[in-house]
């Protein structure tokens, strides 16, 4: 009898003994388990095969999900949000515009598009006769694709800014001209960039639906979040540069931003832009013996801004003085004092920024 | 060096070098995963031209992790990062379904590499986070996972921004290669 008992037991899975079985500890649920994020639809984010229509995604309406848009023709959409990562397939004649992208956007095997975006990364594969207007915080990358070109995007509407800091996007990284080219060819280029007058809106229709006119969208550069920067354009000129490099601060923006627009009144131009936070051992390089500089450096990233242009320095330091006299007393800056310094400055603060992203 | 500490412990079979080597499609997320493994910043992150590495050392031997570039055009390069492999990271974006395919291909073809004969697979079915990603189940059926009988193999569903996922998969890798290491 207890034999068979004690046979049963164990085939019941029952321990002979008192012991307390251990249970393993519960699976976590994951965030993408959670009732409100099952609940949503993956549906309202992706468009496929749409022919000659108009699509408008307003401001909260996608609010960081992933957006696809596949297998489309004669489409012309606006997403006015910010998104999770993209991916644009399959289209045909579209004219695209996508808000901060968090991640990456990716368009392949679509031919005669337009597409303007804000993100973190931008790819392409077995893409043509494309125009990419980008504001990118990392170098873009094309693969077997032929006849892209690139531009500047300068772009703004309400609530856009907002959007930059939910997508983790600093306007003041834009790579859109220095791209990458997995499948270069012997004689060619696959891109080509376009001049600072081709904005936008030149081959990006000008949303018209009234759903939209509250926005206030515009493409023109003064009010552009993202700075217009020649970038490329300008890498091989041999005009003097200079440096300014606006240390963290409430007012860093806002003076930056001053600065380029008064120096528009003159020939001088603005080359490249850079954010990131400078390390010490950095900072001592770049500055020399000056340990002034060094405690700056540690309270958080810093605005670096190159311009370029005849007599640039003299150009630089005089709007510069003009704004701290008036506007932003005590706001902690640098700036080139000499045009053979100003190259070797900008050497090493571009240099240093890969060291510390590829430390 | 935090999540690699999980794996830090361990042994290697030889020499005095544990490789890990983080393969995938290109966007998948791998550079990602490597700089979520060394717990550093991931907000600049860019498309890897060549190989990114890591290398934590530890009591007697080395830890390096292996992040190689995933475009098409240099996928004929991995072949170089094979030897003395450890362990086979492959990373999958769950939500990019159109690539389904192409990743499955790719995979098949790792997995007959005569010099990854034996290694210890953990796939890792990242972006579960998006909302157009397949879930890890669906995925093991696509890629016929079940059907691996020459090594150890495990999928975990992951993501890499939000961090979830990802040390369940290394728990496996440090099980599995201790236990592998034993006999």
């Amino acid at each position: 009898m207890g034999c068979l008992f004690s046979y049963i037991a164990s085939f019941l899975g029952w321990s002979g003994s008192s012991d307390i079985v251990e249970e393993p500890p519960p699976r976590p649920v994951y965030s993408w388990e959670r009732a409100d994020r099952v609940a949503i639809k993956k549906e309202d984010f992706i468009l496929d095969k749409l022919k000659d229509q108009t699509i408008f995604r307003l401001p909260g309406s996608v609010n960081g999900q992933q957006f696809i848009i596949q297998n489309c023709e004669n489409c012309t959409v606006y997403v006015f949000d910010h998104t999770g990562q993209v991916q644009i397939d399959d289209c045909i004649n579209c004219k695209i515009f996508i808000g901060p992208v968090h991640g990456s956007i990716f368009i392949r095997d679509s031919i005669n598009c337009v597409l303007a975006t804000i993100c973190q990364q931008f790819r392409t594969r077995d893409c043509r006769d494309t125009y990419v207007y980008l504001s990118c915080t990392s170098q873009p990358i094309i693969e077997a694709s032929h006849n892209i070109k690139f531009g500047c995007l300068t772009f703004n509407y309400q609530q856009l800014a907002d959007q930059y800091k939910s997508a983790d996007i600093n306007p003041w990284n834009n790579n859109w001209g220095h791209i990458h080219d997995f499948t270069t060819i012997p004689d060619g280029k696959n891109y080509s960039l376009l001049d600072k007058n081709e904005n936008v809106f030149k081959y990006l229709p000008v949303p018209t639906d009234p759903s939209c006119s509250h926005l206030n969208i515009k493409d023109d550069i003064d009010t552009s979040i993202t700075p217009y920067t020649y970038g490329e354009l300008y890498r091989h000129r041999t005009e003097e540069r200079c440096l300014v490099i606006f240390f963290q601060d409430s007012n860093a923006d806002a003076c930056a931003r001053a600065l380029i627009a008064m120096t528009k009144q003159s020939e001088i131009v603005l080359v490249q832009s850079k954010s990131y936070k400078i390390d010490e051992t950095s900072a001592e390089r770049m500055f020399g013996g000056n340990r002034t500089y060094t405690p700056l450096v540690t309270k958080g990233p810093v605005i670096g801004l190159e311009f370029a242009g005849e007599n640039c320095i003299s150009i630089c330091q005089q709007c510069l003085n003009n704004l701290l006299a008036t506007k932003y007393q005590n706001l902690p800056h640098f700036i080139s004092q000499s045009s053979t310094d100003a190259r070797i400055q900008l050497d090493k603060f571009y240099n240093f920024a890969s060291m510390q992203m590829f430390a | 060096m935090g999540l690699l500490d999980i794996i830090r412990n361990l042994r290697p079979t030889r020499q005095n070098e544990l490789r890990i080597l983080l393969l995938g499609l290109d966007n998948a997320g791998k550079t990602t995963l490597l700089k979520v493994l060394a717990s550093e910043d991931i907000s600049q992150i860019t498309p890897t031209q060549g190989f990114n590495i890591k290398s934590v050392q530890s009591t007697g031997f080395k830890l390096n992790v292996w992040d190689i570039g995933g475009q098409r055009k240099i996928r004929p390069y991995w072949r170089n990062y094979f030897e003395n492999t450890d362990v086979l990271i492959y990373v999958i974006d769950s939500s990019d379904r159109k690539r389904f395919d192409e990743t499955n291909q790719e995979l098949s073809e790792l997995l007959e590499e005569e010099k990854l004969h034996d290694v210890p697979l953990l796939v890792f079915a990242n972006k579960q986070d998006l909302l157009n990603a397949a879930k890890a189940s669906d995925i093991t059926d696509g890629l016929s996972l079940h059907q691996i009988r020459d090594r150890p193999w495990q999928i975990q569903g992951c993501s890499a921004y939000t961090k979830e996922g990802v040390k369940e998969g290394l728990e496996w890798i440090s099980k599995t290669v201790t236990t592998k290491n034993k006999k």
